[in-house]
């Protein structure tokens, strides 16, 4: 009995120590080839790499403004920051935590662009400061920025009243809505996938300008690249049975609307109505409203009220959460929603009478003036990081008759000053749009149809009926355009209203 | 005396997060203790070795017990007849593969490669250590003698379904173990003390007011042992953060090799419970590869300094040490290729 435990007592000590010799075997193998370099050839790599590149393979927007590499040992940063080569150029910024770095972009990277990003030779990190860590594997990607793309009202033949997606680096136009559809205004979804758009119907018995309905159509764009989203397939969002829809306005969630609505039975009832994702629309509150604007953080609403604007949670309720009494009209955040551009009508100073004051306003509660001008302060809006406004401006030309000529100015926020950058003289009902990268503004110029009495459903806001209308894109620079270097601007070959640049 | 204040803030922060995991283990393997007859469970085992030590290896599932609670676990399968693989099996894998430490590995780490390498690499060991011990048909060899006496005694006595064994005329203090001195009279050694509640079954339990009892009783008696392992972890964990210079610390988790080795060292020494080491781990994370963070969590739950103190009631010392460097060449091997190759 003992004799035949003892026996068995061995097998399990041979199998133990073979196993054991096999895998120290296994291991010194292991650990030779990890070491069994010449030059950068390792038969095993054992040096640290990038495990992780947070777009890799994506599309980046303007909103991207930050990668992360992940690595998988501590590196030594500085020769990180060195050895890391992005083409074309992306100045930004490094930051890191432990194994991974952050990159963050100083604005957002140009659209349309292919990047690639390489980073060889640098070495992981040694605390012993004289001898040098490994080198890393080689790491070698691309990534790409968002297209270029904008969307317009069509004006000519087929075209018009139809939404016309035209695809900049792709040099490619997609009608995206039907021919009874007039657009009259539109919004795109951040994603890019969607816009919504107002319209009215031609098969309707009356149409006209305040039958409109709201809708929803996709573009072709597929950001999570799921499911079939081919374009020009449109669902209605807003109807108009009980209530009108006058105008409206789509959150940066890309889920809440805010529609100015009037009662059809009885036209005292104009308020606002809110409506989140797919529930039912229902009214804000029961305060009249004038012109407003969803703020950047999809929360709230600011509106011009009486004489002021009032900030409205978009939760609904009667009370404001904050009122301006000195302003009459916001015209566009910041991206991060800090700061805000609003008008001043200046009506309760009589030495400003018939001028108008554009104001900075932060959410520190500063206010400053930033222009007065002799005329109106029609639209504004914020480069990507808020250094510089682009405005556009009227200025009142005496003659036999007043008249308002329309200009585009440049306010340098950091500088503090401003200019005129082009003049628009025969221009009217200007719709502008900055690019989300910066590097371009797009304008209409619109002609009037010569016969006052004709007639159609493409009328300017002031009621005139619109022949046709011209693109112009402003390439936009960094410094204010002087003789020397007069502003580049360049009229492009399709016909439209409103072009508004995909985000 | 900032880092004093310091490291006490770590201490109790890993405290905080690390036991709610803790009660919820412990009431878990109290309350599976009483729902499960394990000896029904062993007649079911497959004897096949390879078979045998992979269903060992996911047994954990259904004892989500520390490696403190495996040890007497793993002992009453080897004492009911339980094949050998499994019972390896189940001790080098029951503290990783059970619910409760994936899921606190899931909450430390949100990481899912993370998470399902430590699965799958406690489980290859486990079931490799498994087979291997599955040679081994007759455990009595492996085993310490008195153990051993009682397995051929039970063997030869009673083929299944009677109690746990009864105790020995040995003086408590001759025996080698964990014990508890807190009971008036005579010391309690750990796995005798915890035995006769694992050795209950549903059948055996009568009337409910007992079974409540006996769960209060193992909850309390868990509790308090499990808990103080993780007092005293924690306060290790916490000093070595703040009173050991980072470089030191960073010097250690550079290259694949040294990192894998430092983090299984701090394993065996800190002996934390595998519940809660993903939570200690974490704070290594952004400076030592993910390989030796792997290794640590993947070798810390079978083998520590706390656990080769239980286990040595159980087998001898030459299988403790095949257990443990079979164990430490397997993760070196898995975490070294993960980091090499991933």
């Amino acid at each position: 009995m003992i004799g035949k435990r003892k026996q068995r007592l061995q097998t399990l000590d041979r199998a133990a120590i073979s196993l054991i010799a096999v895998l120290s075997v296994l291991l010194a193998l292991l650990i030779w080839s990890g070491n069994a370099c010449s030059g950068s050839d390792c038969l095993l790599h054992s040096g640290p790499r990038v495990r992780s590149f947070s777009w890799q393979d994506k599309s980046i927007s303007a909103d991207d403004r930050a990668f992360i590499l992940t690595f998988s040992r501590p590196m030594d940063k500085a020769n990180v920051e060195n050895n890391l080569k992005i083409e074309p150029e992306l100045p930004g910024k490094f930051s890191w935590v432990g194994r991974t770095m952050a990159y963050t972009l100083d604005k957002p990277a140009p659209y349309g662009t292919e990047y690639s990003l390489r980073l060889q030779g640098a070495r992981e990190q040694f605390s012993d400061e004289e001898s040098k860590g490994t080198l890393i594997q080689p790491f070698e990607t691309t990534f790409t920025s968002r297209d270029r793309a904008f969307v317009y009202v069509g004006v000519e033949g087929e075209e018009r009243g139809r939404l016309i997606l035209f695809n900049l680096t792709l040099d490619q136009k997609t009608i995206l809505t039907p021919k009874n559809l007039i657009v009259t205004d539109f919004k795109p979804y951040p994603n890019r996938a969607y816009i919504s758009f107002s319209a009215l119907d031609t098969r309707d018995e009356d149409p006209s300008v305040v039958e409109q309905q709201i809708y929803r159509v996709t573009t072709g764009f597929n950001p999570d690249a799921a499911g079939d989203l081919a374009e020009g397939s449109i669902d209605l969002v807003v109807d108009n049975d009980e209530y009108r829809n006058l105008s409206y306005d789509l959150a940066q969630d890309g889920e809440t609307l805010v529609v100015q609505r009037i009662n059809r039975a009885d036209p005292a009832d104009f308020s606002l109505w809110v409506k989140h994702g797919d529930d039912a629309i229902e009214p804000l509150n029961d305060l009249p409203s004038g012109d407003f604007l969803i703020a950047p953080d999809s929360t709230s609403v600011i509106s011009s009220q009486g004489e002021g604007v009032a900030v409205f949670s978009l939760e609904p309720q009667d009370e404001p959460l904050d009122f301006l009494p000195k302003f009459g009209k916001v015209l566009d955040f910041s991206r991060d929603g800090t700061a805000a551009v609003m008008v001043d009508f200046n009506q309760n100073d009589p030495d400003k009478r018939y001028t108008q004051s554009l104001y900075f306003v932060n959410n520190q509660g500063s206010q400053e003036e930033l222009i007065n001008v002799p005329g109106t302060i029609l639209d504004c809006e914020f480069n990507p990081p808020t250094t510089k406004l682009y405005c556009l401006l009227t200025e009142l030309i005496q003659g036999e008759q007043f008249v308002e000529q329309p200009y585009l100015a440049l306010i340098d926020l950091e500088a503090d000053e401003s200019a005129p950058i082009v003049k628009l003289p025969d221009y009217q009902d200007i719709n502008m749009s900055l690019a989300p990268d910066g590097l371009g503004l797009l304008f209409d110029q619109v002609m009037l149809d010569p016969d006052p009495m004709a007639e159609g459903l493409l009328r300017t806001s002031s009621g005139n009926a619109i022949a046709s209308s011209r693109i112009w894109l402003l390439l936009t620079t960094s410094v204010i355009p002087d003789q020397e270097a007069p502003p580049q601007l360049e009229e492009l070959p399709m016909r439209g209203l409103r072009p508004q640049w995909l985000p | 005396m900032n880092q004093l204040y310091n490291s006490f803030t770590l201490f109790l922060s890993l405290l905080v997060e690390a036991v709610p995991f803790l009660i919820l283990g412990v009431l878990l393997s109290s309350a599976l203790l009483f729902l499960i007859d394990e000896r029904q469970l062993i007649a079911r085992l497959p004897r096949n070795p390879l078979l045998g030590s992979f269903v060992g290896g996911c047994v954990g599932f259904l004892f989500p017990v520390c490696e403190c609670g495996n040890v007497p676990v793993a002992r009453r399968l080897l004492v009911q007849g339980a094949p050998t693989s499994v019972a390896i099996a189940f001790l080098l894998a029951a503290p990783t593969i059970n619910p409760i430490v994936i899921w606190s590995t899931w909450v430390a780490f949100q990481d899912v490669q993370v998470v399902l390498l430590r699965i799958a690499f406690s489980l290859a060991i486990a079931t490799i250590i498994g087979c291997l011990f599955g040679f081994q048909k007759d455990p009595v060899p492996m085993l310490q003698p008195e153990l051993a006496n009682r397995v051929a005694l039970l063997a030869k006595s009673q083929p299944q379904g009677k109690p746990s064994p009864q105790k020995e005329a040995v003086p408590a203090l001759l025996q080698s173990g964990t014990f508890f001195l807190d009971q008036p009279g005579q010391p309690v050694r750990l796995d005798e003390a915890i035995a006769p509640v694992v050795g209950i079954t549903p059948a055996q339990a009568k009337g409910r007011n007992t079974k409540l009892r006996l769960f209060v009783d193992n909850t309390v008696q868990e509790f308090r042992e499990l808990g103080g392992m993780l007092i005293l972890g924690s306060a290790i964990a916490s000093i070595i953060q703040v009173f050991v210079p980072r470089e030191v610390v960073l010097s250690l988790g550079q290259g694949p090799i040294t990192s894998i080795l430092a983090m299984m060292l701090l394993a065996a020494v800190v002996s934390i419970c595998s519940t809660v080491d993903a939570f200690f781990v974490l704070a290594f994370a952004t400076t030592f590869t993910t390989g030796s963070l792997l290794a640590f969590m993947v070798f810390g739950p079978m083998i520590d300094i706390k656990a080769i103190g239980l286990m040595l009631s159980i087998f001898k010392t030459r299988t403790i040490f095949y257990l443990f460097a079979i164990a430490a060449q397997l993760t070196i091997l898995f975490t070294l290729s993960y980091s090499y190759f991933f």
